[in-house]
């Protein structure tokens, strides 16, 4: 590094990414992508999520590292796969009065990929969208 | 020489107006005191929700001054179904340096209250309730999730329970309060790894 310089100054601009999926009937795993913006880092605060029935799970994974936010908590049946969480534990819904704070905010670095695999098990196509609410980590040369 | 307040305080006796109209009615001063500002009290970010404040506008979560950074971590467990007024038990194995947040749970049916749960750190064998709680009590749900170790409001007293850091799990044990199958989720939502900060 040369002398003298100095470390970008953080700015915090609002952001929101979404992630849309329309799950068929039934689906397992159906899969949907976010990645998350390349100028900048994101920090994530809040997580919403809409859809048509409420009878559809979530599984959640970092791409890049193959982190998992979603464990399976139980012992699966001979024949059955770990679906993850009901959508409306997740999160709630923002008509349900608001979304869910993670509280203890998480970065998610620029470029990264999150894979999100929907399972339905109401038997009609299921509309949803995820939100997440939170900053970009906007790095500022300082002069 | 008597006045107003202290009559109303201290003669016990409501003062009849001179006109002949009905008498102030004693309960006057505690309502009129009742609409005075607490200038000690402190106001959640969510009037209508308090049980969301973990976040102080213009600074930060309440739990920044236990922990910093770490994963965002959903641990469920279902019971699909669990029989009518069965009881349900399971070992959830948790992910290393696991700190509990906040417990979130469901019920298909909640006629007669859904369920009740259990939580017991096997490895402390610390029971985390007295005895068994009913699901909404003691998870909320996932738009008015119910953080622990914060009182009603913002507070930085917030303490998150830490697991042991390696090989911790935790007994649930789910009462189905129904008498119809009853699809059941319960589980934790904490942070794996992150670094304490209070040190």
């Amino acid at each position: 590094m040369a002398t003298g310089a100095t470390a970008p100054q953080i700015v915090k601009i609002p952001r929101v990414l979404v992630v849309d999926a329309a799950v068929l009937a039934n689906a397992q795993l159906s899969p949907a992508l976010l990645t998350i913006p390349q100028d900048a880092d994101f920090e994530w605060w809040w997580l919403a999520i809409s859809r048509t029935s409420a009878l559809l799970k979530l599984l959640l994974t970092e791409s890049g590292t193959s982190r998992q936010m979603i464990f399976p908590g139980s012992q699966l049946a001979a024949g059955t796969q770990f679906l993850g969480v009901n959508v409306d534990n997740l999160a709630g819904t923002v008509a349900g009065n608001g979304s869910f704070p993670i509280a203890v905010p998480y970065v998610m670095p620029a470029s990264r990929q999150y894979t999100h695999q929907f399972s339905d098990s109401s038997g009609a196509p299921n509309a949803v969208e995820v939100v997440y609410h939170g900053f970009a980590l906007l790095a500022v040369p300082q002069s | 020489m008597s006045t107003f307040l202290s009559r109303l305080l201290f003669d016990g006796k409501s003062p009849a107006a001179a006109d002949g109209s009905p008498p102030l009615r004693p309960l006057m001063l505690p309502r009129i005191i009742a609409t005075f500002e607490n200038v000690f009290a402190v106001s959640g970010n969510t009037p209508a929700d308090n049980q969301k404040d973990v976040y102080l506008a213009g600074d930060g979560s309440v739990f920044d001054g236990n922990i910093k950074g770490g994963t965002p971590s959903w641990i469920p467990c279902d019971f699909n179904p669990l029989g009518p007024s069965k009881t349900g038990r399971s070992k959830l194995p948790l992910p290393d340096n696991f700190t509990l947040l906040s417990f979130f749970a469901s019920s298909s049916s909640v006629a007669r209250g859904g369920f009740r749960v259990n939580v017991y750190d096997i490895n402390r064998r610390i029971r985390l309730t007295e005895r068994p709680v009913n699901f909404n009590a003691i998870a909320g749900t996932g738009s008015s999730p119910l953080f622990l170790g914060g009182d009603w409001g913002s507070s930085r007293l917030a303490d998150p329970y830490q697991f042991q850091p390696t090989n911790a799990q935790v007994m649930i044990t789910v009462v189905n309060l129904e008498v119809v199958n009853n699809n059941i989720e319960f589980g934790l939502y904490g942070i794996q790894g992150g670094h304490p900060a209070k040190n």
